[in-house]
């Protein structure tokens, strides 16, 4: 099976990173990828809960996460340096997140066929 | 062993050596021996693929020249549908479909699905290497 580390370190609402990124993620799942979401840098910011994107007239991102598990994609890897960075702990973010390392993040880098950081 | 090689480009226009280097790597892999199976364009790098851009004359028009670099090497020059349409790169079907009064895909890129970049990185022998 493909492994293919997704990397997002682009919040959702300063372009169509964070969409483009996610629309990846889906495919490469249909194609029965094991796909590992990644979230970094700024990227983390993504998976604050009650954000109002309608402000910005865009639709609740965090809401295109729920739809993850249908292709399969279980959990959402956070990297916890990132999280210290903007004193967030994971009670202020999306459910199912999983905190790693930066260390044990390149780990999974090492192990995955590929990696995109768009 | 040949190597086989996607290159996935998302680079937007104006970053000029990011789509200059891709295009040396594709011509110096495949003069090498080696194979570049897929070219897929995505994000910003979809705008490359609009035939009614005009660079100033002492720039390189990027469209132009991954068209040749696609004929030479006798690779299709595959481009995100979705990215390409949010970016107002639009093949002739769609401008049909839309009731648009013109269409400004280049010749030599096909509109293609994140299936088509997905499927070549499927391919457990395919190296995926990312220009932005």
């Amino acid at each position: 099976m493909t492994t293919t580390n997704i990397v997002i370190k682009q919040p959702s609402l300063s372009g169509a990173t964070f969409k483009e990124s996610l629309d990846l993620a889906l495919v490469c799942a249909a194609f029965e990828h094991r796909v590992n979401l990644i979230f970094v840098d700024r990227g983390v910011l993504n998976l604050v809960t009650g954000q109002n994107a309608q402000l910005v007239a865009d639709k609740p991102h965090t809401d295109l996460l729920k739809g993850l598990t249908f292709y399969d994609i279980d959990e959402i890897i956070v990297e916890e340096e990132s999280l210290a960075n903007f004193q967030l702990s994971t009670e202020e973010l999306v459910k199912d997140t999983r905190v790693l390392s930066r260390d044990a993040i390149l780990q999974l880098h090492s192990s995955a066929q590929h990696l995109v950081c768009l | 062993m040949p190597a086989k090689f996607a290159l996935l480009i998302t680079a937007s226009a104006d970053k000029t050596q990011s789509h200059l280097s891709a295009m040396k790597f594709a011509r110096q892999a495949v003069s090498l021996g080696n194979e570049v199976e897929t070219l897929f364009f995505y994000q910003d790098a979809t705008a490359v693929a609009n035939k009614l851009t005009l660079p100033p004359s002492d720039e390189p028009q990027l469209g132009e020249l991954w068209e040749k670099l696609g004929n030479e090497l006798n690779i299709e020059i595959q481009t995100c549908v979705a990215a390409s349409y949010r970016r107002g790169v639009i093949d002739k079907t769609e401008a049909g479909n839309q009731a648009f009064d013109s269409h400004n895909l280049r010749e030599s890129f096909k509109i293609a699905g994140l299936g088509q970049l997905a499927a070549a990185m499927s391919k457990t022998d395919s190296k995926l290497i990312h220009f932005k």
